[in-house]
């Protein structure tokens, strides 16, 4: 094992008292208190972390952030495991079982590397070109259970997950040296400043380079106000200054306990400071993915803050003088630094390598040797690509390729970027609507122009003042093109979807220039990765093949999240019972007495049905509907949608809003009436009751009520301001219990109705006003079940009370509660329409039966101008009739397709509604049916799932087709 | 779906209580203008519409105290534990053509919220738009729901008004969310 623990004072981070047990892939290990499960791995000397995506090739741990994308490994058991977890950034805890991912049956003896050799067939796009015949269905399991990665947990998760909201005046994103200097500065400033560190601490990469100022520095911004929140990753900019975070509150420690796991932090900004570093760029050579290829920044920080050597010798491949650093800090560290080789020639070298480092300027790696890890490789000139290569020992390469500034919430916010070609980067070209940029995610890296420029922009920023100028990089020259002329075998751009540069060359010969086809075309970019450190090499290495300057072949475009977020930081709170608002009735306990079974209609939590012992739902509908036709039955009503409209124009209003005349309705009277949208769509209906000369009581559907209240309201504040009326839902104000049947009077009548309510004093399609034992009621005759019915709106307290009293004397009129099933049968052998089941977003009033009510109409009303298009006039419209199965016993599937020939084919229609009639003894059924309204008589076909049911055209009513029911007994 | 009662059962931890009020009297102001007769029977029964965005607390007919709390331009709600008071106040604008008293007692619940831990709980059940000042009232969402936030008085407690029907749903956000305070 050449990896190894260094003694202090490496290892900042680390508490050596404080000794982590932990596992991989079975294995047990021990680290400290303060390591990642990166850094522990490494120090106990496992080199083989992971398998690529596609060839499963060998892979170590690479980098030591949120770029790490070799070693992505699933974290904990049963329902608490969570996939493809960064092992970079998983902070170690006691008790953490981990596992490697992508390989089978073990990473060490992965079948799946039989890719590798395979290689030469699989290229970029393989899929595209390979898996069409004779149908990509066949292929599509077997890949799908190769692609992903981890597995996910096989149950729902156990973890809870919160979100909070903030505002703050200025927001920084980054604990670095810069962020902390902005942070300061800004809050001297007198602003509200709040600084996210990714991390467990703030410093960034000072933190282990020189904690104590970097303790001095984060103090001094909290002196000034400013507040800090660790492991707070800032993920996404959005509009209007939203930031979101996500904090990780604990880490999973396989202790089997539900957990506060994670919380969302939504950030309001006035302005932001993104100070989110840089990612080293790692260098193009063959075989740069293996375990022991390492980036050299992340050498250095798993030595200076993990206390790790990642190896004894050491060979740097450079681009860029802060190589040169790392190359003495290792040597520091007690690592024999083999050779500096360095791809540019002497004299770009910005650098003095220092007494005893051998360069090799002008050269790169030929070769890597090693296959699970590394054991040497060989440099050679780039200048003689035929020449002899030199083989250098060593079981670590430290890739130092340069810098890509992490410029993705600059790019969220929507900013344009600039290539600098002497270092070879893109940074941000100024600021990004609210985002300000600073330190080396701006592209300055010299430390001390960086923490001014970051003070400077902090300062202004609090104050609203004009921003300092952009300083210089300072960084010294990189070359864009790293990759050794001549070289062979894989030279990959990017390490978590195997694109090497032969699959860049690939997609730049057949013709993909654009940088985004050439990410979708070979995946480079995707996963984890996001470009972090892939994205420069693959756009230079295609500018190369395609003959373009870096600059000309630009970038992708970075979209949030910049890392891996849990679907449950997203969820929150909305799981369970809290995951969509239900509406709950006021009287929910009586009908759970009564063993209703409740389920979700219109957001309204209410009972389908109230099966007896041995019934089903189908069961307890029929019955119920059956004692609504033979005797009596209540239903409770209260989510019908209820408004309240008053005012001198309330009548002129409604006449607008509905396709019946509402204005020629006297107090008491009320009319049935549909609503439509400006495209003249039915988009609800219901009854309006005039109470009185400037008020009016409008039931909308019970789902509907919403939608239009907010279109009345839309259509008066933005069309009709001069009216003067107010609409004011009053749904909930009012519970409202319905008594039907032929019955329901004499139920009513016998719990102390007034006579005036009987139905020969009081017509259908009236509302009368009236008091029950001290309630105020509001009685509607109007009936959804062809029935006398009564709609009794009173106090919504006094529900339970009117349920309790009916119920007392219900058997006397063998009276059942019924639920929302029976009402569909009931409505259903009436022929009368449900919106929203019968009709769709295509459906007109005409093709309801209603085009003598628009014909009648002389005034306008909202969607009449759309009734005259040539689509509204088309006689070959879908029009509501009714269906009777040709054999008198099949049920009519809802959604089944009438046509004359099996699908697929053109449709004629579907069937909309479909019940067994417990009145008829036969099924009844509504359907859209093109040019339905003179089509009775005719045998149609009706398809379902490979069936086909005959069926014949008929009018509805099927029951009482006269309507003498509606008035019950007398 | 659990219990309807044992869901507004009061919450109650350290620093933060939520309790349902079910007994207060709620209604909404409708007018069409500021300068209506709607707006002067209120001022004869002694009570004055807030600016908007604004919640007073004032005393009504026979000096029963009133909350008021402007909801839109063209609406206040009023509230009230005093039921003689709202029925009295009812009556008085009852004649109005300006516009109109709609009664919502029963349908809109006012949850009171008090405790040291108030700011952390809103902005986690809400946003920061759920954070009102002393005096201040607005409607934003809480709980996925829409919900009027009042500070009434001095500030030191917050009254939800929200659905009766969702009244359930909020206390379920409330009690999870406390939990984890």
């Amino acid at each position: 094992m050449s990896a190894h623990r260094l003694p202090a004072p490496w290892g900042t981070r680390l508490d050596r008292a404080a000794r982590v047990p932990f596992s991989f892939d079975g294995r047990d290990f021990e680290g400290f208190a303060g390591d990642t499960l990166a850094s522990a791995l490494l120090a106990n000397g496992v080199r083989l972390t992971g398998r690529s995506f596609k060839y499963h090739r060998p892979r170590g741990v690479f980098a030591a952030g949120v770029e790490e994308t070799s070693t992505l490994v699933d974290v904990g058991e049963g329902a608490y495991r969570s996939p493809n977890e960064n092992a970079a950034t998983l902070e170690l805890v006691p008790g953490l079982t981990a596992s490697s991912v992508n390989r089978w049956p073990s990473l060490r003896f992965d079948f799946g590397a039989i890719n590798a050799r395979l290689a030469a067939v699989l290229p970029a796009g393989f899929y595209y070109k390979t898996f069409k015949w004779p149908d990509w269905h066949w292929y599509e399991p077997s890949i799908r259970r190769m692609a992903g990665l981890g597995r996910v947990a096989n149950a729902s998760d156990p973890d809870r997950y919160e979100e909070i909201a903030v505002e703050v005046d200025v927001l920084v994103v980054g604990a670095g040296l810069a962020g902390l200097c902005a942070a300061r500065a800004a809050a001297e400033a007198g602003a509200r400043v709040r600084v996210l560190a990714a991390g467990p601490q703030p410093g960034g990469a000072l933190a282990y380079r020189d904690p104590q100022r970097a303790r001095e520095l984060a103090a001094s911004a909290e002196r000034a106000g400013a507040r800090i929140a660790t492991r707070t990753l800032a993920f996404g900019v959005y509009d209007h200054g939203l930031v979101c975070a996500r904090e990780k509150l604990v880490e999973q420690d396989g202790a089997q306990r539900p957990r506060l796991r994670e919380r969302l932090w939504k950030i309001r900004a006035r302005a932001v400071i993104a100070a989110t570093g840089a990612f080293e760029r790692p260098m193009v050579f063959p075989d740069n993915d293996r375990p022991g290829v390492m980036l050299a920044g992340a050498v250095e920080e798993y030595a200076r803050a993990f206390g790790v050597a990642c190896g004894r010798r050491v060979v740097v491949a450079a681009n860029c003088d802060s190589a040169y650093d790392t190359a003495r800090s290792l040597r520091e560290a007690g690592m024999e630094v083999v050779a500096v080789v360095d791809r540019r020639r002497e004299a770009e070298r910005g650098r003095d390598p220092g007494p005893g480092t051998r360069v090799i300027a002008g050269a790169g790696l030929s070769a890597v040797f090693g296959r699970n890890g590394v054991s040497g490789c060989s440099v050679r000139q780039d200048a003689a690509p035929t020449g002899r290569a030199e083989r250098l020992d060593c079981d670590l390469i430290a890739s130092a390729g340069g810098f890509a500034p992490a410029v993705h919430l600059h790019s969220h916010a929507g900013g344009r970027l600039r290539w600098l070609d002497a270092e070879a980067m893109f940074v941000p070209d100024g600021p990004a609507g609210v985002v300000v940029s600073v330190g080396a995610c701006a592209g300055v890296f010299d430390a001390t122009a960086a923490a001014e420029h970051a003070e400077l922009a902090g300062r202004a920023l609090a104050r609203g003042e004009r921003l300092p100028p952009w300083p210089a990089p300072g960084i010294g020259r990189s070359l864009a093109h790293t990759a050794l002329s001549g070289a062979r075998g894989k030279q990959f751009v990017d390490l978590q979807n195997d694109v090497d540069l032969g699959d860049v060359a690939l997609a730049a010969r057949e013709n993909y220039r654009s940088v985004e086809h050439l990410k979708r075309y070979t995946t480079t970019g995707m996963g984890t990765d996001q470009g972090k450190t892939s994205n420069v090499n693959a756009l230079v290495a295609l500018g190369e093949f395609s003959g373009r300057e870096p600059a000309a072949v630009g970038t992708t475009t970075f979209r949030p999240p910049f890392v891996p977020v849990t679907l449950g930081t997203f969820v929150g709170r909305r799981t369970g019972a809290l995951y969509r608002p239900l509406k709950r009735l006021p009287a929910e306990a009586w009908h759970v007495e009564r063993g209703a079974l409740f389920e979700q209609f219109g957001n309204w939590w209410r009972p389908a049905a109230y099966p007896q012992p041995g019934e089903d739902l189908h069961a307890a509908a029929q019955r119920e509907a059956a004692a609504v036709r033979r005797g009596a039955g209540l239903m409770d009503g209260s989510p019908l949608g209820k408004l309240d409209v008053f005012g001198p124009d309330a009548a002129a209003f409604l006449d607008l809003m509905y396709v019946g005349t509402v204005s020629t309705l006297k107090a008491g009277q009320a009319r049935y009436g549909v609503v439509l949208n400006e495209h003249g769509v039915v988009m609800d209906d219901g009854i309006v009751a005039r109470l009185a000369d400037n008020r009016f009581w409008v039931n909308t559907t019970s789902a509907g009520v919403e939608r239009t209240a907010a279109a009345f309201e839309e259509w008066l504040q933005c069309e009709y301001p001069q009216l003067r009326l107010c609409i004011t839902p009053v749904t909930s104000h009012y519970g409202n219990v319905t008594v039907a049947g032929p019955r329901a009077w004499a139920w009513l009548a016998s719990i102390g109705f007034d006579a005036a309510l009987a139905p020969k004093a009081m017509r259908h399609m009236t509302l009368r006003e009236a008091t029950w034992e001290g309630t105020p009621l509001k009685v509607m005759r109007a009936s959804f079940c062809g029935e006398l019915s009564y709609e009794i709106n009173l106090p919504v307290d006094r529900t339970r009370a009117l349920l309790d009293r009916l119920w007392a004397r219900a058997a006397e009129f063998e009276a059942v509660p019924y639920g929302i099933e029976a009402l569909e049968i009931l409505r259903t052998e009436k022929g009368y329409l449900h919106v929203g089941t019968d009709t769709d977003g295509t459906t007109l009033p005409g093709d309801i039966g209603m085009a003598r009510g628009v014909e009648r109409k002389a005034a306008n009303f909202v969607g009449r101008r759309s009734l005259l298009r040539p689509a509204a006039l088309d006689p070959n419209r879908f029009v509501l009739v009714a269906l009777d199965s040709a054999d008198g016993r099949t049920l009519l599937p809802v959604g089944a397709q009438i046509a004359p020939e099996p699908p697929p084919t053109r449709t004629q229609g579907h069937v909309t509604s479909s019940y067994f009639s417990p009145t008829l003894g036969r099924p009844v059924a509504l359907a859209m049916l093109e040019r339905g309204g003179s089509r009775v008589g005719e045998r149609i076909k009706v398809h379902h799932l490979g069936r086909v049911i005959e069926a014949v055209v008929t009018r509805a009513p099927f029951v009482d087709p006269e309507g003498r029911r509606i008035d019950g007994e007398e | 779906m659990g219990d309807l009662e044992a869901a507004l059962a009061p919450v109650s931890a350290d620093g933060i209580e939520a309790i349902l009020e079910r007994d207060w009297h709620v209604a909404a102001l409708r007018y069409f203008a500021v300068h209506g007769d709607l707006i002067e029977a209120l001022a004869k029964c002694g009570l004055g519409l807030p600016a908007l965005g604004q919640a007073v607390e004032a005393r009504g007919p026979g000096g029963a105290h009133f909350l008021l709390a402007a909801r839109s331009p063209t609406e206040t709600w009023v509230m009230t534990r005093d039921g003689a008071a709202f029925g009295a106040l009812a009556a008085q604008l009852a004649p109005c053509v300006d516009g109109c008293l709609v009664d919502q007692s029963g349908g809109l619940w006012p949850v009171r919220v008090r405790g040291a831990r108030i700011e952390e709980l809103l902005t986690r059940i809400g946003s920061t738009a759920a954070l009102v000042a002393a005096g201040a009232a607005h409607v934003t969402r809480i709980a996925e729901l829409t919900v009027m936030v009042a500070a009434p008085g001095d500030g030191a407690e917050r009254l939800l008004l929200v659905d009766r029907v969702y009244a359930p749903h909020l206390f379920g956000w409330i009690r999870a969310t406390v939990a984890d305070l």
